[in-house]
């Protein structure tokens, strides 16, 4: 098992505090004009993203967390878990409701998301920054309008909405941007 | 993070600490302290266990890079008895961060025959030198700030600091192996320091005797010392007080420094034989302060780090 110092301590190391892993935001070395030395760190929950300050004694060790991130190809979901696959070995992992939370809606099959693993098991998915969706519902397009203007929303095959310039039409295939759940163009199939 | 071969400074920055350097030199020119330059390198350094210290060469006999001039310079003193300042880099072992470099600039300087009073002036002085709109700086007691900002004395029992530390997510080794001192520490630097000058600079003393450091203890009240620390913006810009003289006094300190060493498995190093030869001779009645250089000049510009005024910092 790994364990790192205080003086190892830099922003993006892993490490687990009371049972969960974290990653350290920033951290900070404190020290009064005589006397002990601290470090002060920010750290972010990598389960549920939640940014907390601990303060440790210079000098201490904490453990390491095993954590991973690798780029895994989403292949199903089976009603209860998403299934994903690493292209060049073919091993799957399967991800739970926690994992995936609100990301679920961006999931399609093929595509390549950023997995978290903790101790083998998947903590958090993140899918591409860009997805290619199909509009299964919308109220029907304006003719002659393609300003953009104004706009519409439209569900998409994952179950997703978005707004979307009131051409768009049902069937049609969309270029979204998952980081702000906006459309960004109609895709040529 | 700054680039390869890049300083991370502008030109402007340069010039400013440049033209910092010139004022405080100037300053003591003026007043008659005179500039030397004790070795950076020696056999021995600070007893203080809170000071990483940076060993180099040999393991077989190592080295020390000076955490401070203190030693030399009270040889100095003893030998010559006059004012005199050294300007120059100091060194400490694994200090980085928003506050710290592993090696920084520090100004320290000596005045034979002068209260802690009178320094505190002239430290003002010096504050000045960058920051001509101090003109008074006021003066607070350790102990009342401590229970202004944590509502608890700094003589509470180890479970009450214990729980006052427990709310500021602190780990649950430190909480558990701390003791009621560290645990002072914590509450100082995470409760008391950053609201400390926040205006504008403040000075903190009456500093209880655990914490004196090589400075007297205060002949009216010995349970506290004769120490000043001066805070701008939440950070501790300088650290002096009145000189302790005695050497009885002085070796039962450092005796307790290097037993605290050997407990706590940090290197131990020999009594530093120049201080105690200095004390023998007969160190005159003094005051003494350093005063980060660096930091100084971070504050009087309003940057954020003392990396983002220093050329070539680490990261």
């Amino acid at each position: 098992m790994t364990t790192y110092a205080t003086n190892q301590f830099k922003s993006g190391l892993k490490i687990l505090l009371d049972g969960d892993p974290y990653t350290i935001v920033e951290n900070e070395f404190v020290k009064p004009g005589k006397g002990q030395a601290f470090s002060r760190v920010r750290v972010r929950n990598l389960k549920n993203g939640r940014v907390v300050e601990k303060t440790f004694k210079s000098g201490d060790t904490v453990e390491g967390a095993d954590v991973m991130e690798l780029d895994l190809q989403y292949l199903y979901y089976d009603g209860e878990f998403w299934h994903f696959m690493e292209p060049v070995s073919f091993e799957q992992y399967s991800a739970d409701e926690v994992a995936v939370g609100d990301n679920k809606i961006w999931l399609k099959e093929q595509d390549v998301c950023k997995l978290m693993l903790w101790n083998g098991s998947p903590i958090s998915v993140e899918p591409p920054n860009f997805v290619e969706l199909k509009v299964t519902e919308t109220d029907p397009g304006v003719r002659g309008d393609t300003s953009g203007g104004g706009g519409k929303p439209a569900t998409l095959e994952t179950g997703a909405v978005v707004r979307v310039p009131l051409f768009v039409e049902e069937g049609e295939l969309l270029k979204v941007d998952t980081r702000t759940a906006e459309y960004v163009s109609r895709v040529k199939e | 993070m700054r680039e390869h071969g890049r300083s991370g400074l502008s030109w402007e920055r340069l010039r400013q600490r440049a033209d910092l350097m010139a004022a405080i030199r100037a300053y003591f020119a003026a007043c008659g302290v005179v500039e030397v330059d004790t070795p950076s390198l020696r056999i021995t350094c600070a007893s203080d266990p809170h000071i990483p210290v940076l060993a180099v060469g040999e393991a077989a006999e190592p080295q020390f890079l000076q955490s401070s001039p203190e030693a030399l310079m009270k040889c100095l003193l003893a030998e010559h008895g006059r004012p005199i300042y050294q300007l120059g880099k100091v060194y400490r072992a694994g200090e980085l961060g928003r506050l710290h470099q592993p090696e920084f600039t520090m100004l320290e300087w000596y005045r034979p025959g002068w209260s802690m009073q009178n320094l505190m002036d002239e430290v003002v002085a010096i504050l000045r030198l960058v920051e001509p709109a101090v003109t008074q700086v006021d003066t607070l007691d350790w102990r009342s700030v401590f229970v202004e900002h944590t509502s608890l004395e700094p003589e509470a029992d180890r479970h009450a600091l214990a729980q006052r530390a427990a709310g500021l997510g602190v780990s649950r080794q430190l909480l558990e192996t701390a003791d009621p001192r560290a645990l002072r520490d914590l509450l100082f630097s995470h409760c008391v320091q950053p609201t400390l000058g926040q205006n504008r600079p403040v000075f903190v003393t009456g500093f209880p005797a655990e914490e004196a450091a090589f400075a007297r203890l205060d002949p009216a009240d010995d349970t506290r010392a004769l120490r000043f620390e001066l805070y701008w913006a939440g950070v501790e810009l300088a650290n002096g007080g009145e000189e302790l003289t005695e050497l009885d006094a002085w070796r039962r300190r450092a005796s307790a420094d290097l037993e605290y060493r050997r407990r706590a498995g940090l290197p131990v190093m020999a009594i530093d034989a120049d201080w105690v030869a200095a004390l023998e001779l007969g160190l005159p009645a003094a005051s003494g302060v350093a005063l980060g250089v660096d930091r100084l000049l971070m504050c009087a510009l309003g940057a954020n780090a003392v990396g983002h005024v220093m050329p070539f910092a680490r990261d």
